[in-house]
């Protein structure tokens, strides 16, 4: 079953990318939505009937060379069951969605099939994420990582009309190859280490050699760990590799979707995977957690100042990873019943129905992703806004401490600030606030889009037309999911015994979120001027932040433009002169000096009688070095 | 057979003197016929290779269908094959009868054309299958001549002047070369390789001009051979003929260049290096690995920011092509592994975008990035083969880069750690070149008034694109199609080169 549910989205790939001029547009999308739909329903079933014993499925004899063997084999145990669930479960849900969105693309002249193009291209990612979560050894990691961020470059270059989308795509490959670096390398490191790349080996070679050998003065488990670190900031979005999330928006929505809600969790899945390795390398682990904080904070920060909804929402994605990389740098991410296994598929779902709903929303707009000419859309999309408004309630309640707003169970949030207390208090506080800041985000984005005045034309405001039902019903089955899921894991962790932590500790974050979502009520709702006032006041602030600190001009300065220069460099002074300057001159010499009395037509000719002359010459160097007695 | 090597060799030789013998005329029947018979003759040579294959032992290490025979002068004529020659020898068979469909619309005297290409054919496959020195020397050194007529005669104006350099830049490494081997048989007694092999040459340190020279005898030797396969491959600072002479001669010689010629140098290394002066390669290899990774960024840096799609090309294969050489020198099998995996997939790969660039040459007639641009909705068969192309190029895995990519990084980094990394941002930038290439043809509003009628592939073109693309999907999937037949060579390789290696400190 596990290998259908593998194979079903290539086949829908396929189908659509290749057969679309004989099964046509609209088949082509059922096509590919069907068996995505199909892969969604197996995966369920293979969830609820799994029986927590880890097993093997081999598919084919991979790379091979002397003691590195590794097979492509899908991993099933609880990880990868519950994976599969979520990334197919939503991935047919994009699909479905896709199916009604796609009927217009302003990129696109009508009458042009493209639509096949996207079809293809979102299962084809889907195919790439479930060979990631599935992997059994570290060359399955990379390849499912490296197969999605192709995926991701696709489809970010899917409307390449667009300059923006163009320029976004490569940003995205060449911060993933920095990843990749760490990927590649890490893999080795581990090589190294455990002389295979089997999941099973390592795991039994870390668990029980606590003397990792030395490399470059540190320990080899630190160093791979770190490696993996990196390819996993790269996939997620930490920062200092993020600034690719909020361009990667140029795609349409229900690709954007499906990158801010399951590519950026491939990273997090990655570290989740390796969490052995990483509960025995505290310089890594810490890493995780800076790594996150920072995330969680900054992007946050950026979020609350975007006024393109999409990049505001690619930035709340960044930062609400943050809060897993914390985790699992805290080490909770060791089981599926963990925080980890908790946070993951909620904010799978939480990204995914945000960015539909406001799909929905621009769509309505028409095609517009400024959110200061939104507003007061709640009378014209009401499903739409309810929507919303469940998927902000839950983000709220989203990593905190106490049940913010009665929602997501206290035992989960309280574990996480007080381990974070009790390895760093700043940590906490870091947490509290970025917790603010991303509420305060969240309902920024959802005030600013459906309630309040509408800031936009009247007669877009007027033109705005139903929602195709196709997408409402889509979203709506994801939030029906998105409870559920909330119900089932408050009664799963009401069952835990809460740990011993001071009164205030668990009402600070709660404070925190509950303060911020006050703010955003009174920013949005009872005085919209306000906002303007303070931006006017803390000008320079607000500019550098809703430019995410000039990281991207910054890297253009330091790395890309310097990257050009050196390039002109090499090519024009380098090899146009320097380093082909004594056979070029004399070459030139040569023929200039013969041409008068050659036709060019007998140019082979000379050359012939060149090259006679250069193997004369060496016979003739041969035979001396031969003939010659030295003593 | 027992001299199916030699058939092998000499049918593409043949083919040539047959079509320069009894083919007259320049009409279009003689062109075409020209064709016909070249693309006969090295689909036959694929064939006949293929039986090669068959036959083969991959669990014996050792050299298989070895053929000996006296020639005049006391030379001997001996060829023999291995995991690591039967790679390269099926690559260039598999990759001729491509090359020359993919030469079909070359109208421009035809005849002399794929009579330099059928020569070229048997200097490739005699280099790689030969396994005496002289032999060896013959065809290594005579493959160049093919190669600067083509750019002598086909090569534009200022053709002769980049044949010439080509030679100059060849010159001094081959005359080295010469000396070196002189210096080998003089000492061994034998041209042999087989029994080189097993001969220990000196490695006493010597003091040459006041300066010591650990390995002695064996690291100048292995000096010389470098240089000229240095130029060959090329490692910086030798490479700049490169970009000069693809962006002039035809897509087809072009593609024989990057595909096939520069893998002389890579084998060279292997086969002489490794198991002849172990204790040579093993002063040298250090100082080839941090060339390797300078070429890579250097000539990755390099197709940053080149206008010409046949220059970006060329400094974005001498970058793959470095990957090669910082697996060989990464002395393990992984990296061996993967460097020998990169030549086959680095010469399918730029065969194939070289192909792509020239199906672009074959509509505008211009290499010049400015003159394309969105013609994704006027080719899209195209703009779907050539994106696979360029990510097999950059490792995307279940292409054929990837399993070659990862072996030699995985390879690289137990040996030198920091190497690797470097090498990894070197592929970065190139991905970067490849892809903005990409963006600036193939992507972004179609406006040009020319392009509004280009027409995608026709039926010879998608063909060739099918082939390669079906070999970079199966090499991709069954890497074990090439790592399972070198490995056992690879082993025989390297059993040399362990024992001469020093007790070092390095990982483990």
């Amino acid at each position: 079953m596990e290998t259908i549910i593998l194979f079903a989205p290539l086949l829908g790939a396929l189908l659509a990318g290749l057969t679309w001029r004989v099964i046509t547009d609209a088949g082509a999308q059922w096509a590919a939505t069907g068996l995505m739909i199909f892969a969604a329903l197996l995966s369920w079933a293979l969830w609820a009937n799994f029986d927590g014993d880890m097993r093997q499925v081999y598919l084919l004899d991979w790379v091979r060379s002397g003691t590195l063997d590794a097979a492509l084999a899908v991993r099933l145990d609880a990880t990868s069951a519950l994976m599969m669930v979520i990334v197919t479960s939503i991935s047919a849900l994009a699909h479905l969605y896709a199916i009604g969105f796609m009927e217009r693309d302003k990129a696109f002249d009508e009458g042009l099939s493209f639509r096949p193009r996207f079809f293809a291209y979102l299962s084809l990612f889907t195919f790439a994420m479930l060979l990631l979560v599935t992997a059994d050894n570290m060359l399955q990691l990379v390849l499912g990582l490296n197969v999605s961020a192709a995926m991701v470059y696709l489809l970010i270059a899917f409307r390449h009309h667009y300059k923006s989308a163009n320029a976004a795509a490569i940003k995205s490959v060449v911060i993933m190859g920095l990843g990749n670096v760490g990927l590649f390398l890490g893999a080795a490191g581990l090589f190294i280490l455990t002389d295979s790349l089997a999941f099973d080996d390592i795991f039994e070679t870390v668990s029980d050699g606590t003397s990792a050998p030395l490399f470059a003065g540190l320990s080899l488990i630190e160093v791979s760990a770190t490696l993996v670190l990196v390819s996993a900031m790269a996939a997620s979005a930490q920062i200092v590799l993020h600034s690719w999330l909020p361009d990667a928006m140029e795609t349409p929505t229900p690709a954007s979707a499906l990158i801010a809600g399951i590519f950026v969790m491939s990273g997090a899945f990655v570290i989740w995977r390796l969490s052995p390795l990483f509960a025995i390398a505290p310089g890594a682990s810490g890493l995780t957690v800076g790594v996150g904080a920072a995330t969680a904070l900054l992007a946050a920060l950026f979020a609350c100042t975007q006024t393109d909804v999409k990049r505001a929402m690619a930035y709340f994605a960044s930062a609400q990873m943050g809060f897993v990389f914390v985790s699992l740098g805290l080490g909770l991410g060791q089981d599926t019943g963990d925080i980890v296994g908790m946070q993951l598929p909620l904010f799978a779902v939480v990204q995914v129905m945000l960015a539909l709903c406001l799909g929905a929303v621009m769509r309505a707009m028409d095609d517009n992703r400024d959110l200061r000419t939104f507003g007061g859309l709640r009378q014209k999309l009401p499903a739409v806004a309810l929507l919303m408004v469940l998927v902000a309630l839950v983000a709220t309640g989203f990593g905190v401490s106490q049940a913010a707003l009665g929602v997501i169970a206290p035992a989960t949030g309280q574990r996480l600030y007080s381990m974070a207390f009790a390895s760093q208090p700043v940590l906490f506080w870091i947490l509290c606030f970025a917790a603010g800041f991303g509420v305060f985000a969240i309902w920024r984005i959802v005030f600013l889009s459906v309630f309040g005045a509408s800031r936009a034309r009247q007669d877009v405001f007027d033109a705005v037309g139903k929602t195709p039902l196709i997408m409402v019903v889509a979203v709506t089955v994801m939030g029906v999911m998105l409870l559920s899921f909330v119900v089932w894991k408050v009664n799963a962790f009401a069952a835990l015994p809460g740990s011993s932590t001071p009164g205030w500790m668990s009402v600070a974050p709660l404070i925190a979120t509950g303060l911020s979502f006050l703010v955003a009520v009174w920013f949005y709702l009872l005085q919209p001027g306000l906002p303007k006032t303070l931006k006017a006041s803390l000008s320079g602030l607000h500019l550098a932040l809703q430019n995410g600190f000039y990281f991207d001009a910054l890297c253009n300065r330091i790395l890309t433009a310097p990257l050009r220069t050196l390039g002109e460099a090499f090519s024009e002074t380098g090899d146009g002169r320097v380093f082909s300057a004594p056979f070029s001159a004399l070459s030139t010499r040569l023929v200039v000096t013969y041409s008068d009395i050659i036709d060019r037509r007998f140019g082979g000719v000379l050359l012939s009688a060149g090259a006679l002359v250069f193997f004369g010459l060496l016979a003739v160097i041969s035979w001396t070095v031969i003939s010659w007695d030295p003593a | 057979m027992d001299n199916l090597l030699s058939i092998t060799i000499f049918i593409p030789a043949i083919a040539a003197a047959i079509l320069g013998t009894f083919l007259s005329g320049d009409d279009a029947e003689a062109r075409g016929n020209a064709k016909w018979v070249a693309f006969i003759a090295t689909s036959m040579t694929f064939i006949v290779s293929l039986f090669i294959v068959f036959e083969f032992d991959p669990g014996d290490g050792g050299f298989q269908y070895v053929e000996e025979k006296d020639w005049p002068l006391g030379l001997t004529y001996k060829v023999g094959v291995d995991g690591i020659s039967l790679a390269l020898v099926m690559l260039t068979t598999f990759l001729m009868p491509l090359v020359i469909a993919a030469s079909w619309k070359h109208e421009d005297r035809t005849k002399g054309f794929v009579i330099a290409l059928l020569c070229l054919e048997t200097m490739l496959l005699g280099t790689f299958l030969a396994l005496d020195l002289v032999v060896f020397f013959v065809f290594a050194e005579g493959a160049l001549i093919p190669l600067m007529v083509v750019l002598g005669i086909w090569g534009g104006d200022n053709g002769r002047v980049s044949a010439l350099r080509l030679m100059f830049t060849a010159l001094p490494g081959a005359s080295l070369l010469v000396v070196a081997m002189a210096a080998m048989a003089f000492d061994a007694q034998t041209t042999d390789i087989e029994a080189l092999i097993t001969h220990q040459f000196n490695a006493e340190p010597l003091s040459l001009l006041g300066v010591e020279v650990s390995g002695g005898a064996q690291t100048l030797m292995a000096l010389a051979f470098m240089l000229s396969f240095a130029s060959k491959l090329p490692l910086w600072p030798m490479h700049a003929w490169v970009q000069e002479t693809y962006a002039r001669v035809p897509t087809g010689a072009a593609m024989v260049m990057a595909a096939l010629f520069v893998k002389i140098g890579a084998y060279g290394a292997l086969r002489f290096l490794y198991p002849i002066l172990p204790e040579g390669t093993v002063v040298l290899a250090p100082i080839l690995v941090w060339l390797s990774v300078i070429t890579l960024i250097y000539a990755a840096t390099a197709a940053l920011v080149q206008t010409n799609l046949m220059r970006l090309l060329a400094y974005a294969g001498v970058a793959h092509m470095a990957l090669v050489t910082l697996g060989i020198f990464s002395a393990n099998q992984q990296g061996i592994d993967g460097a020998i995996f990169q030549m086959v997939s680095h010469g399918v790969v730029i065969s194939a975008l070289m192909m792509s660039v020239g199906v672009l040459y074959d509509r505008a007639n211009s290499h010049d990035v400015k003159a394309f641009g969105g013609i994704a909705t006027r080719m899209p068969v195209f703009a779907f083969g050539t994106m696979m192309f360029i990510f097999a190029g950059l490792g995307v895995p279940g292409t054929s880069g990837f399993a070659a990519l990862f072996l030699t990084i995985v390879g690289a980094f137990q040996a030198y750690a920091l190497a690797a990394v470097l090498a990894m941002l070197g592929m970065v930038i190139s991905a970067a070149a490849l892809l903005s290439m990409y963006k600036r043809v193939v992507f972004g509003p179609l406006i040009k008034q020319n392009l509004k009628s280009i027409s995608d592939l026709d039926r010879r073109e998608k063909a060739v694109f099918a082939a390669l693309l079906v070999m970079i999907l199966y090499l991709g999937l069954f890497p074990g199609l090439v790592t399972d037949v070198t490995g056992a060579s690879v082993e025989a390789v390297l059993a040399g080169y362990e024992q001469a290696e020093p007790t070092t400190d390095e990982v483990q």
